[in-house]
């Protein structure tokens, strides 16, 4: 291969290092108005009427738009009402000629709210009496709301659970509870919306990482045809996950003001409002497992009790991930069952969120797992060795075949890079010269790596031009981990031209419709799209050129630009001659492609092993060392599979170490921390000589382009349960609960002290 | 309030901008903040304003050669100042990069992209005080500067490379 795999410069690297990049925050256009939004200072409550008379007699103040103009249209899979369901949900929304203007219009206007009782975390909304988020019931399933006497969201069981696991030589069980996290991305969630009246388009800037759903939801709720809609993201401020499926209120809001004033309007979340756009809620997970006494794993059973949040977005997925990705997946094991609940509650949007739910599914499962080699008296890394699954495994629900075939090599790799066998000792058995103790942990986290044919299909187009150039259409945003150029890259290898002769229309929904960018899945969904459409392009030129080169066609080849014979590289001629030649002018290459989870099941991996030093007198747990590997099929570009691997320092060891919501239950769930300083990501400070070099297994992947498989979404996912082991090889402290920040850890250790004085 | 109006300078990236302080139409509220003026009226939209509050520094900005949150400053208070944004490092002439950028586009450094202005900026001034830093006084710097992205990794190698290169660059002018 000449372009993929080599370590190319991204396309967008010099756009950010000058600050040319326009991020949706950046755009403004002559006649943009601002939008700024009234919130609820209610959890649930029905809006009886809004007056807005005062507030529209201020000049400059252009347009109004309300919960009421909403009744009837759809977001986040739910059909609004009047009623608006979270602490600081939007109410009414002002379009003005500034953010001053807008605020003191804002100021002018009254809501007559009716307040009712709501539900704010799983204990209160799982009642059979507790009152309704929805009218169907608090229970999501894939049929929609549901009374909590019709029981649970999912459940699934291969083999016999229970009798496997009663009749297993050792068994553990442990409920872990996770709390809830922001995503953090330092774009928020804005947009620009502006109608053409000439055209009837409206188009619109989002800071998404979907905007083929984007598109849907608001041609839908707007009554336009879905390609009077147009959606660009071209530079996306990060994402995380927050920005998948996530047609904010305030979208179809802007949009609303756009054309009820003819005029361009910008939205940008301050960044107490972008923090409630989206969080990772708090859940809870079950498991027990059991095993033989020779470490084979017999049964798996697990339970989830998840936050779905106000709405039904993608709770139903998101329980997904947190189950099906992990129980059936992460261990071979015969007999597997899960049961899994995601209520609904007055709280904000529940929004994936990197580890697509198995980030905080797999901390329990991989502490019982811990738990089981300690119990059968196994070295973790031998008992993972052992159970982890090889290709041709059946996994997840479907129990479709894993493509994934370095997961042992990569637990190894990983596990001889922090020199596991010389430093692996039992909990409490190493102090550290300075007095503190040490610990040593290694998980894996696996994801998806495509989505299922019913749910989408990656599609493309390349155009292939007079002077010899290329158009790649493919619509995936690019929020940051460098898909548009791993695009770039597949098209210019799969024509056979050089890199720098691709361009690349991105983040538009003027490209074909393709898979949104989640679950690890661009890599292979919109990859092999433009893989197929190079291919079915160069396959053209060669058509065209074997007529003029007086060839047949399967003597031919496309390299570097030009076609020329196999047999006879010097008979050659440049790809733009043929695009010229009479009656071409342009070649048009299409490539779809889907797949089921039932043909081939890729997922991604991601293994972390690490060290920590816990003080026990300030509970204070340092991160000593950490390496992270994944297997990824095949690394289009590795210093990019690198970066991917790095970003567990902040989103990863910051849930477990430092971040932490403070969430009032007691005042309609409002979240005292809304700041970029009371809630604590990790800083440079925080992650200095930390991470070790990335580990890279390439075992190329039957199913993606060239064999590669992405691997992003699982960057961070193996790291919390890492050091929730880690912590317990230091201290002999199983923790139950996240996160382990200095006041939790410091109150358990103490809890420990005093019973062993007992 | 008439007796608050005041003319000051600004300049901005070496180019002079003359504003007035006041309520009138098109003067500068007193009460506007540096980064407002970077960005919506002389639109240098590569100064960043994640959090708009000081706690992220992505709006920084050097303020006579000092890397200051423009969020958190206001307009009115810099008259007279030299104000470097990301703009302002590129060589207008030759385009050539500045060797903090250069590094961060070879080592692939750069994610998403948002905190890469105020990174650059920071990282530029620790460089012109500390032209040989080590990684954890790279890390010292950087404090302030939120990346949710990178684990900072790539930038820490980025501006411990331009520093080498830097030094390179140095002792190649004293030899000739």
């Amino acid at each position: 291969m000449d372009i993929v795999g080599k370590n190319v410069e991204r396309l967008d690297a010099r756009a950010k290092a000058t600050g040319a990049a326009k991020f949706t925050v950046d755009i403004r256009e002559v006649g943009m108005l601002t939008a700024k939004f009234l919130r609820s200072p209610y959890s649930f409550a029905q809006i009886v009427s809004v007056d807005t008379s005062e507030a529209e007699k201020m000049p400059g103040v252009y347009g109004f738009v309300d919960q009421l103009d909403l009744v009837g249209r759809t977001t986040h899979h739910d059909i609004l009402d009047d009623k608006i369901r979270f602490f600081g949900e939007a109410v009414v929304g002002v379009a003005a000629e500034t953010e001053e203007l807008a605020l003191e219009a804002l100021e002018k206007v009254q809501v007559t709210y009716r307040v009712l009782p709501g539900v704010l975390d799983f204990e209160s909304s799982a009642k059979e009496d507790a009152p309704r988020v929805w009218p169907g019931g608090n229970v999501a399933t894939w049929r929609g709301a549901s009374p909590v006497s019709q029981g649970s969201s999912l459940r699934w069981e291969k083999g016999n659970t229970q009798e496997a696991i009663e009749k297993a030589d050792h068994k553990v069980s442990i409920t872990v509870k996770t709390h809830t996290q922001f995503h953090g991305a330092l774009e928020p969630h804005a947009c620009t919306a502006s109608w053409d009246p000439g055209m009837e388009v409206l188009r619109m800037n989002i800071s998404s990482q979907g905007v083929y759903g984007n598109q849907e939801d608001i041609a839908s709720s707007l009554h336009l045809n879905l390609d009077q809609v147009q959606v660009t993201a071209g530079f996306v401020g990060g994402g995380f996950g927050s920005k998948a499926h996530n047609t904010c209120k305030e979208y179809l809001m802007s949009a609303i003001l756009a054309q009820r004033t003819l005029r361009p309007v910008r939205y940008e979340p301050e960044r107490s409002e972008e923090c409630i756009t989206a969080l990772r809620h708090e859940a809870t997970f079950s498991y027990e497992l059991a095993a033989d006494n020779d470490g084979t794993v017999k049964g798996i059973s697990m339970k989830a009790y998840r936050v779905g949040g106000a709405h039904t977005s993608l709770q139903m997925n998101f329980l997904l991930g947190s189950t099906e990705y992990v129980a059936p997946t992460y261990l071979r094991s015969p007999n597997v069952c899960y049961e899994g609940w995601s209520v609904y509650t007055n709280m904000p949007l529940c929004a994936a969120y990197r580890g697509f739910g198995y980030f905080e599914g797999g901390i329990g499962f991989a502490e019982a797992v811990d738990m089981l080699a300690e119990e059968i008296g196994m070295d973790p890394v031998e008992f993972l060795l052992k159970n982890v699954p090889v290709k041709g495994d059946p996994v997840s629900t479907d129990q479709g075949p894993l493509t994934t075939a370095g997961i042992r090599e990569t637990v190894q790799a990983c596990a001889d890079a922090i020199r596991w066998k010389a430093k692996y000792h039992v909990p409490g058995g190493r102090k550290l010269p300075d007095g503190r103790m040490h610990g040593i942990g290694l998980c894996h986290a696996m994801g998806r790596a495509t989505l299922p044919n019913f749910v989408t299909s990656g599609n493309a187009t390349v155009q292939v031009k007079m002077d010899g150039s290329v158009r790649v259409f493919a619509g995936i945003s690019d929020i940051g981990q460098g898909q548009a150029t791993a695009i770039k890259q597949i098209a210019a290898e799969s024509v056979g031209v050089p890199f720098d002769a691709v361009s690349v229309t991105w983040g538009d929904t003027v490209a074909p419709h393709t898979g949104d960018q989640v679950a690890s899945s661009t890599t292979m969904m919109t990859g092999n799209a433009v893989k197929l459409a190079g291919d079915d392009a160069r396959r053209q030129i060669i058509e065209v050129a074997a007529r003029l080169l007086k060839e047949p066609e399967e003597n031919l080849q496309v390299k570097n630009g030009f076609v020329s014979s196999i047999a006879d590289p010097e008979k050659r001629m440049p790809v733009s001659a043929v695009i010229k030649s009479p009656g071409v002018k342009v070649i048009t290459g299409n490539g779809n492609w889907s797949i089921t989870d039932i043909q081939a099941s890729p997922r991604s991996l991601v293994v972390t092993a690490c060290e920590v030093a816990v003080d026990t007198e300030t509970g204070k747990i340092q991160l000593l060392n950490m390496v992270q590997g994944t297997d990824c099929g095949r690394a289009i570009c590795k210093t990019r599979v690198e970066g991917q691997l790095d970003g567990v320092l902040s989103g990863g060891v910051g849930y477990v170490l430092s971040e932490d919501c403070a969430i009032d239950f007691k005042d309609n769930g409002r979240i005292l921390n809304l700041n970029l300083y009371d809630y604590k990501m990790p800083t440079a400070l925080d992650c200095v000589d930390i991470l070790q070099p990335g580990i890279i297994m390439e075992f190329p992947d039957e199913v993606g382009p060239y064999g590669a498989r992405g691997m992003g979404e699982a960057t961070l996912s193996a790291s919390a349960p890492a050091i929730m082991n880690a912590v317990y090889n230091a201290i002999g402290i199983r923790f139950e609960a996240t996160p382990l920040t200095c006041d939790k850890v410091l109150k358990a250790i103490k809890a420990k002290q005093n019973k062993e004085s007992i | 309030m008439m007796d608050s109006q005041k003319k000051i300078k600004l300049k901005v990236n070496g180019r002079e901008h003359c504003f007035t302080i006041g309520d009138g139409c098109g003067e500068i509220p007193a009460s506007e903040t540096l980064v407002e003026t970077i960005r919506e009226r002389l639109l240098l939209t590569g100064t960043k304003r994640p959090c708009n509050e000081g706690g992220c520094g992505g709006c920084t900005v050097l303020i006579d050669g000092k890397p200051s949150l423009s969020c958190s400053t206001l307009t009115s208070e810099c008259d007279g100042k030299q104000i470097t944004t990301i703009e302002g490092l590129e060589d207008p002439v030759t385009h050539e990069l500045h060797p903090i950028q250069q590094a961060f586009i070879d080592l692939d450094a750069i994610q998403c992209g948002m905190c890469t202005p105020g990174i650059t900026l920071t990282a530029k001034a620790l460089l012109d005080n500390n032209p040989d830093p080590t990684r954890q006084e790279v890390a010292e710097a950087l404090a302030g500067n939120i990346c949710r992205c990178t684990g900072y990794e790539k930038y820490f190698d980025g501006i411990l490379l331009a520093a080498k290169r830097m030094r390179e660059t140095a002792n190649n002018g004293k030899g000739e």
